[in-house]
């Protein structure tokens, strides 16, 4: 169209404003993890650490020998695994089994998972019940209080509502269970409702820190609540990397970066499937 | 519950006479359970609500059951007695808070912070989506689209990690202001002043990209008819946005305004956990920080969930409220 190729000066401003936007939106990403590179004789000569000058590893190295935090992102990657591969498997089975049209409690039980968004008890019921449980100190704590997120199974149930129902119906045709029909059709050809779990539960997992902060002791602590407590309070950096000369700001950042990495690195790859399922769940939630 | 149902089918001395030529009844004799439409229904579908069990037993284990917990609110509550043991105290524990100097103050923070972020960051998310909507680039609208997104996946404790660097007194921004300016540096976080608009910033670039989305998918579903009948009646790109664009995306900024109005007395409690100091308790201290003080250091459990319990009811009636007035004014709504 003719208006494209002209040149505008709206539309020099929309691409002036956006790139604007972007550098606001990237910028805090690249301080990070300049800080994270930048040795520390090059961090004391410059008065504005704008840019990173000169590379160095060696925070990631200290990050590295330190027992205490290698222990906390195992811990991390413990608690994302386990927990996205049984939020996804809990997930699908239950939102397929939800979006069943012969299934006459199909309706009842929804609503019975919506209404937990609007009322729950809140921190210290939730607290309590972990409690008397049994389970405060253990790893499952970390587990099972968020291994269905309601909001999740309503997009996962919309996902195989709108599914082709006819590729269910010539398989049930063909003499397939329930069960075979679910293991054999739908898990194999849901990838994007898979992937949008899996990116939304597994970002979850990864990011959380307070409610693993007060229900687990210390030695099961991930990353994250590791990180929350250095930067509270500096004296937990005390005795890192003594008799080198380190700057706390880019130790604080190399383990930030950490934690940053891994979504960096996966979300381009889940994206085109993220959005999508993202929409499915909000627009017709 | 077995007993009632086949005293309910039993057959009475009349209709025995009837038991060979009707079916039904004889279906019921032998099997009195089936007849239940829930029993029924079970043995059909069996497959289909195993499947739907481990979710239904963790939202009952993990949901349901700490709603009793909510008792609590109505209790002289203490950790060695529990619930059973633990005194009733009615609406004590309310007035309890009312009376609580700092109820006041965290309640004013808590509508003035979540207010100002919600008439930031709504209308910020759409025009961020109309401006994407503008470019033809493709690289280079994906490459922002990606860069605004990114932060909903990140963690408060990073997110504060990179604005504690920046913001700090030997951070990023005081660096350039006194290289630039001479100035004297500026303390962000731990001044009463500055504080709340650090808050509502941070949150926008959080969830700026995110909302945008939303609006972006929208506009795709539009039919492009609709634009070219508008060129031809000679509508520039800024009427078409305002007379097809906006219109086609009312019903989700209908949805996502609702949605938002219930955290208006609650939520944002991990950002502030993260970010605030006791320097800015004044201004940046929120219910559900000041409910954390008062469990954790004061083991007042009563009020803490009498707060809790307060705010889950008003954002409720917020968002029935406001879903009946957007339904009742403009057609629109959940």
């Amino acid at each position: 169209m003719a208006w494209e190729k002209r040149f505008s000066l709206p539309k020099f401003m929309i691409y002036c404003i956006l790139l604007l936007v972007f550098v606001i939106m990237a910028y805090p990403f690249f301080y990070v993890l300049s800080l994270a590179i930048m040795p520390y004789d090059e961090y004391v000569k410059q008065a504005v650490h704008a840019f990173p000058s000169g590379f160095t590893t060696l925070y990631f190295e200290q990050i590295l020998q330190d027992g205490r935090l290698v222990h906390a992102f195992q811990i991390s990657i413990a608690k994302t695994l386990v927990g996205t591969v049984l939020n996804v498997l809990i997930t699908i089975m239950a939102g397929y089994a939800l979006s069943r049209p012969q299934l006459k409690y199909g309706r009842l039980l929804t609503a019975l998972f919506i209404i937990p968004i609007f009322v729950n008890g809140g921190l210290i019921p939730a607290y309590l019940n972990i409690r008397g449980l049994g389970l405060l100190n253990t790893f499952w704590a970390l587990i099972l209080p968020g291994l269905v997120s309601p909001f999740l199974l309503i997009i996962t149930r919309t996902f195989f509502m709108e599914y082709p129902q006819e590729l269910i119906e010539s398989a049930i045709i063909d003499g397939a269970t329930q069960l075979g029909v679910f293991l054999r059709v739908i898990v194999p050809t849901s990838t994007p409702i898979i992937a949008t779990l899996a990116m939304l539960y597994g970002v979850g997992h990864w990011n959380d820190y307070f409610w693993p902060s007060i229900v687990v002791q210390a030695d099961l602590h991930p990353a994250s609540v590791i990180l929350q407590n250095m930067v509270n309070n500096r004296q937990v950096l005390q005795g890192i990397g003594q008799g080198m000369q380190l700057a706390s700001q880019s130790y604080i950042a190399a383990i930030a970066a950490l934690l940053i990495i891994p979504v960096l690195v996966i979300y381009p790859f889940l994206q085109r499937y993220v959005v999508k399922g993202i929409l499915l769940g909000s627009v017709k939630g | 519950m077995v007993d009632v149902i086949t005293m309910k089918n039993e057959p009475t001395l009349s209709s025995l006479s009837n038991l060979a030529l009707n079916d039904n009844r004889k279906q019921a004799r032998t099997w009195p359970l089936s007849r239940l439409p829930l029993i029924k229904e079970l043995s059909r579908n069996w497959p289909l609500y195993l499947m739907a069990l481990p979710a239904l037993l963790a939202i009952i284990i993990f949901s349901y059951v700490p709603l009793s917990g909510l008792l609590v609110a109505f209790l002289d509550y203490s950790a060695v007695k529990g619930i059973a043991g633990s005194k009733w105290v009615g609406l004590g524990n309310f007035q309890l808070v009312f009376q609580n100097p700092f109820f006041a103050t965290a309640l004013r923070n808590t509508l003035y912070i979540n207010l100002m972020k919600l008439i930031v960051g709504f209308p910020a998310a759409i025009i961020l989506s109309l401006l994407l909507n503008e470019i033809r680039l493709g690289w280079f609208k994906r490459l922002v689209q990606t860069a605004t997104i990114l932060p909903y996946f990140l963690s408060w404790v990073v997110i504060g990690t990179m604005f504690r660097n920046l913001l700090a007194p030997d951070g990023l921004v005081n660096e350039i202001l006194q290289t630039l300016f001479h100035a004297d540096p500026v303390i962000f976080l731990s001044d009463p002043q500055k504080f709340p608009l650090v808050i509502i910033f941070q949150d926008t670039w959080k969830y700026w990209g995110f909302g945008a989305v939303l609006y972006l998918a929208s506009m795709s579903g539009i039919d492009p008819t609709l634009y070219e009948v508008a060129m031809i009646d000679g509508a520039n790109r800024w009427q078409q946005t305002l007379y097809v664009t906006l219109p086609a995306i009312r019903p989700t900024m209908a949805t996502v305004f609702i949605l938002s109005v219930g955290w208006i007395i609650q939520g944002g409690f991990e950002q502030i956990y993260v970010m605030y100091n006791t320097s800015v308790y004044s201004t940046g201290d929120i219910l559900e920080t000041f409910t954390l003080r008062l469990a954790l250091s004061q083991s007042k459990y009563g009020m803490a969930t009498a707060v809790g319990l307060l705010q889950g009811i008003i954002s409720v009636i917020l968002v029935l409220s406001v879903n009946y007035s957007v339904r009742r004014f403009s057609r629109q709504g959940l």
